[in-house]
């Protein structure tokens, strides 16, 4: 049998400290130091993203400030929502030729506040998400903020 | 008498630290990788007035006004540029027609735009009805900031009945 075999659990050759020099354990060091800035520079407080429809994906972005807090909308493939509730059809509206939503206009007075927060798919026609845009200015929002994936995240 | 090869004096043991850090880190990174996600989301904020609002004026410059329309063959720069830099002259401008095939090329033209209002910070996106949200972003994220430094960093979205 040879000397590998025989020392199977055994510590290293180099004595009886298991090979842990300092030469062997500053590169995990590094290793997990940088794991750790990279996750971190992806942490986020905010909850986990739930999308209003299967297969709903955000744009992405070279921008990396955090979203605010506001009203939500979500302009999906198929409808309009607002804080995760339906407010409309997003077919209808996108081949409307009204600029002003009305389901999401009533929708957004009746939550109140200033700030507004736009969740569109990306595919996601100008047609369309320019009346939300419209439509939040005219329900009193005065700061909207287009929300899409950082392209720092991991 | 002292030896000219001797060996250095063995240092403080390095390996309890270093272990330490190891486990510290192997303690926080699946901890973080629990509780965070790796999908960063990021907002971009848009320029717009409410509906009795209007956005503040610009600094006076060079460039008095800035859009850029979608079109089917590219990005079309429309400016408003004074004829003189004398400040009571506000409102002399001369209209200027760009067309940008791609984003590259977008760049380039406003930074000559840039360059001769190096103040402006204020630019108008007109998207066309069928461009996609993800265009849309790239086109932003594209006008915010060139190869050569930033560009305009206030994009306004044309989002208004169309005049």
């Amino acid at each position: 049998m040879s000397m590998a075999g025989r020392r199977l659990f055994g510590g290293s050759p180099g004595g009886a400290d298991g090979g842990l020099t300092p030469a062997a354990l500053s590169p995990m060091v590094d290793v997990l130091t940088i794991l750790l800035v990279a996750v971190l520079r992806t942490w986020s407080a905010d909850p986990p993203f739930q999308a209003p429809e299967p297969g709903f994906t955000l744009p992405q972005t070279r921008e990396e400030a955090p979203p605010s807090r506001g009203v939500t909308i979500d302009v999906g493939a198929d409808g309009l929502y607002v804080e995760g509730w339906r407010a409309g059809s997003a077919r209808f509206w996108a081949d409307s030729e009204d600029i002003l939503v009305t389901d999401l206009y009533e929708a957004l007075q009746q939550r109140g506040g200033s700030t507004v927060v736009i969740r569109a798919h990306e595919s996601a026609p100008w047609s369309l998400v320019g009346k939300v845009l419209f439509t939040a200015q005219q329900a009193g929002y005065g700061e909207i903020e287009l929300v899409a994936v950082s392209r720092a995240s991991l | 008498m002292r030896r000219l090869f001797s060996e250095a004096p063995a240092g403080p043991d390095l390996r309890p630290a270093l272990q330490s850090i190891v486990a510290l880190m192997v303690l926080l990174l699946p901890l973080l990788l629990m509780t965070t996600s790796l999908q960063k989301r990021a907002g971009i904020a848009l320029g717009v007035p409410g509906p009795d609002e209007e956005l503040p004026p610009e600094v006076p410059g060079a460039v008095e006004d800035l859009r850029v329309e979608r079109q089917a063959t590219g990005y079309l720069v429309r400016a408003s540029v004074r004829k003189t830099d004398v400040v009571g002259t506000a409102g002399n401008t001369e209209a200027k027609e760009v067309l940008a095939t791609d984003l590259t090329g977008l760049q380039e033209v406003l930074s000559t735009f840039k360059g001769l209002d190096p103040r402006r910070e204020r630019i108008t996106l007109v998207p066309a009805g069928d461009t996609p949200t993800d265009e849309v972003v790239r086109w932003m994220d594209a006008v915010r900031v060139g190869p050569s430094g930033e560009l305009f960093p206030k994009v306004i979205l044309a989002a208004g009945p169309r005049p």
